[in-house]
This record gives structure tokens, C-alpha cells and sequence, in this order.
């Protein structure tokens, strides 16, 4: 696959919240404004160029069996360093608002799956566009969500009056709000690839790696133990 | 004799892992040193552009002369005193209380006979957006129109919010005001309580402040 197309697979094809579903959690949590949501997504796309970068460095000589680990180091000493740099640069507010979901960056499912499925399996420059690619993916889920849910819930767009739009749909403000919004573009979204689909005379199916078909967990639960004598 | 490679080794893989977390560490180590100072000077601003805002012209620090209270509640309060030519000319007190996503935080403003000035609750707290934040901030909004128009909000006016409005001019009597004296916002009850404590806090413990500062004048 192109560098290109590394990078831009994580906006629509494999967007890590639209597609992947992952990180739900800073995503439900940190899109109720949007800048709230810029700035979650800007650091964790630091996050995970820096991490994508050094794990794709560092891949050979890794040890199979402290993988995890070691990507979790790499990982946590990143989010440290935007923490830190945030603390000193960022306004205060912004980096007081994301409160206890940037040192959560660590334990993101979206940064430790990239390293885990393409970091430590690809070169430096490929890491580099997918973990860039992904971030920018995950901001702009973010802005887009924080937008919808900040104009319906205070009838402002970056802290900007609208003057159209003043009731206070206060649902949207909170996480339950945010979690009815995704589901709505999470089945507009579907809509839309299976009308492509059908265009193109064939039948939607999300690729079975997105979803739990690929984890043999449930299978290994049913099955039968080992007779041993 | 079992065959051990060197990826299996158990002391190679922890002195592999040992190796990783000493260069992990050396980085945040050299992230913290770096912005140490600057971290100390973003703090200091915010609590220092508001005291510009709600104090009568000053010429002293009143952050580096702070004073640790503790108001009748057991709450931690940092009165800061302004100065000007070696006078005092107004008190500001910071405490906080818990709200609806958190700790709310606020700084409050004192007249000379201890009765509550202006209120400002600091930026960072996780209250409600169009709710709980109609009660907690004074932000100058802007409206479209005013950025077509390249119209900008001036910095040096605190903008109007009725419910930390309404504490001006109230004193702490014995009990905590009621939302009869007090504005709440509907709706927006655990944000409203929050700034009613906090500023409870803050001039209760200025209260104490100001009575043993008048009875130690008068001792000597």
C-alpha cells in the first residue's frame, strides 16, 4: 500500500472511531466542545506518530514475549511528554477540561492497536503515515462530534455565539447525548457504504477483521478440553 | 537440558525491559526539567489576570504574599492581599467546592467591611456545557456577527453572569445563603451549590481573617 493511502485510510476506509470503534471512552468524554475535542485529538496524534515512530524503530529488536510492555513504556512516555508540554503551553483551561483523559492516553485502544497491528509490522516512513493518518482521523471525529454537540447544547461553534440557535438541548452536552450522536453517524455511515455497495452490485459486510469475528475468544469458551489419559 | 535462546532468556528479557523503562525514564526526565518553569508561569497567570480583574489597582505580588486560611468548614482557602504604596486596598480569597463534574474553583473578591465584591470561578472545571456553565463563567461571548465584523471582546471588562452577580454585597451571616438570597440557575442545582459554597468558604474564612486582624490592632 502507498504512503498515501497509509495516511488516508484512517479518515473514512479504517477510521478508528467510525470503523474501528475504539476509543470510546475520551471520545464519548472529551467531544462536548470542540475545542475540548481538538485538543484531545491533536495530542493523541502526537501520541501516536511518536509512538508508531519508535515502536517501528525498535520492532526488530523487541522480544516477542515483552512486546506489550515495551510498547506500553514507549507509549507512556509519550502521553508524559504532551502531558508535561500541555501543562506549559497549552492554555490552561484546555488542558485542565481534559483533566484525567490525557494521562488515559496511555491505555487508548487506538494507540497500542496501531503499534500491536501495524508499528511493529511495517518501516518507519509507512508507521509514521498510518499513526499520523489515525490521529488525524480520531481529531476530526472529535471536532465533528464536539461541533454537533456543543452547537445543540449551548448554540455555540469554538465558543462563537451562532445567534441561531439557543434552546439548550442539554442532553448533548453529556456523554449520553454523545453516545446517541455517534450511533446516528455510525448507522449513516453504514447506509452509505451499503448503498455504494448495492450501486456497485454487491452486498456490504464490514471486513470481519473490524469486528469480533476475528477473535477466536468465544470459540476457544464452547469448545470441548483436551481429553488427556 | 532445556534449550534457552537468548529471547526466552528470563534475565535477558528483564534486562531488555530494564533498558527501555532507564531511556523512557531519561526522557521524561528531561520533558520535566525543561518545562518546569514554564509550567510555574502558566499556572501564576491565570490566578494573576484574575485578580487584575476583580482587585482595585495594585503594585505589589499578591500571589507570592498569599496566606494559606482554613475557613469554619474545614475548607481550604489562599487569601491573597493587594497593595498599593504599602496599603491595603482590597482582599481576594481562592477556594473551591465540589459541582457536577468536579471541583469547581473560584477566586472572590472583598470589599473593606468583608462583604463579597466580584466572583470569578476559574477555567477547568467539568461542568455541564449550556448548563451547569451558565452559573460558572463569565466569558465575553462572541457572537458571528462580531467575528465578521472583527469585533473583539475587551479584556480589561468582566462580563456580566447573574448568578455571580448576585453575590455582590452579601455578607456571611450564620447559616449558608439560601436560593432566596442568592441566584440559582434551574437546572444547574450541583453547579450552583458549588459556587454557593465556595464562595461561602472564601468569606467566611476572610471573615475570621479580618475579625483577628482587628482584634490584634487593638491588643497592641
Amino acid at each position: 500500500m502507498s504512503l498515501f493511502k497509509e495516511f488516508t485510510k484512517g479518515f473514512w476506509k479504517e477510521n478508528p472511531v467510525l470503523v474501528l470503534v475504539l476509543g470510546m471512552c475520551p471520545t464519548l468524554a472529551t467531544s462536548s466542545d470542540a475545542v475540548k475535542g481538538l485538543a484531545m485529538g491533536l495530542a493523541t496524534t502526537f501520541v501516536l506518530v511518536g509512538s508508531n515512530l519508535v515502536i517501528s524503530v525498535i520492532r526488530k529488536l523487541v522480544p516477542g514475549k515483552i512486546r506489550i510492555p515495551c510498547y506500553i513504556v514507549v507509549i507512556a512516555t509519550f502521553v508524559t511528554v504532551v502531558k508535561l508540554l500541555m501543562q506549559a503551553y497549552a492554555p490552561q483551561a484546555v488542558y485542565q477540561a481534559l483533566g484525567i483523559f490525557l494521562p488515559l492516553i496511555v491505555v487508548n485502544c487506538i494507540v497500542l492497536g496501531r503499534a500491536e497491528a501495524f508499528a511493529s509490522k511495517n518501516g518507519l516512513l509507512a508507521s509514521a503515515a498510518d499513526g499520523l493518518g489515525m490521529g488525524l482521523g480520531f481529531t476530526f471525529v472529535l471536532v465533528c462530534l464536539g461541533c454537533v454537540r456543543e452547537f445543540l447544547s449551548a448554540g455555540t461553534l469554538f465558543g462563537v455565539s451562532m445567534q441561531c440557535w439557543d434552546n439548550g438541548f442539554a442532553l448533548m452536552g453529556q456523554a449520553p447525548g454523545g453516545f446517541i450522536l455517534l450511533g446516528l453517524i455510525l448507522a449513516g455511515m453504514n447506509l452509505l457504504n451499503m448503498h455504494k455497495a448495492k450501486k456497485a452490485g454487491l452486498k456490504y459486510e464490514p471486513p470481519a477483521e473490524f469486528d469480533c469475528r476475528h477473535c477466536s475468544i468465544c470459540k476457544l469458551s464452547t469448545e470441548e478440553p483436551a481429553k488427556t489419559k | 537440558m532445556k534449550d534457552m535462546t537468548k529471547a526466552s532468556n528470563p534475565f535477558y528479557l528483564a534486562f531488555f525491559l530494564l533498558v527501555v523503562c532507564g531511556v523512557s525514564t531519561l526522557v521524561m526526565a528531561y520533558t520535566a526539567v525543561k518545562t518546569e518553569e514554564p509550567i510555574r508561569i502558566s499556572q501564576a497567570k491565570e490566578t494573576a489576570d484574575s485578580l487584575k480583574l476583580i482587585l482595585p489597582a495594585f503594585d505589589n505580588d499578591p500571589a507570592a504574599d498569599a496566606i494559606d486560611l482554613v475557613s469554619p468548614d474545614g475548607e481550604p482557602v489562599k487569601l491573597y492581599t493587594a497593595k498599593n504604596g504599602g496599603e491595603i486596598v482590597g482582599y481576594a480569597a481562592e477556594a473551591s467546592a465540589s459541582g457536577f463534574g468536579g471541583k469547581v474553583a473560584g477566586i472572590v473578591s472583598f470589599k473593606a467591611d468583608g462583604t463579597v465584591d466580584t466572583v470569578i470561578v476559574k477555567s477547568g472545571h467539568s461542568e455541564t456545557p449550556g448548563i451547569g456553565t451558565k452559573v460558572t463563567d463569565r466569558t465575553a461571548r462572541r457572537t458571528i456577527t462580531d467575528v465578521i465584523k472583527g469585533r473583539k471582546p475587551d479584556p480589561s471588562k468582566l462580563p456580566a453572569n447573574e448568578a455571580l452577580d448576585s453575590y455582590s454585597g452579601m455578607k456571611p451571616g450564620a447559616d449558608k445563603w439560601t436560593k432566596d438570597q442568592v441566584h440559582f440557575v434551574s437546572g444547574a442545582t450541583f453547579s450552583s451549590t458549588a459556587v454557593r459554597d465556595l464562595v461561602w468558604y472564601a468569606s467566611t474564612a476572610v471573615r475570621d481573617y479580618l475579625a483577628s486582624q482587628a482584634e490584634s490592632k487593638e491588643a497592641n
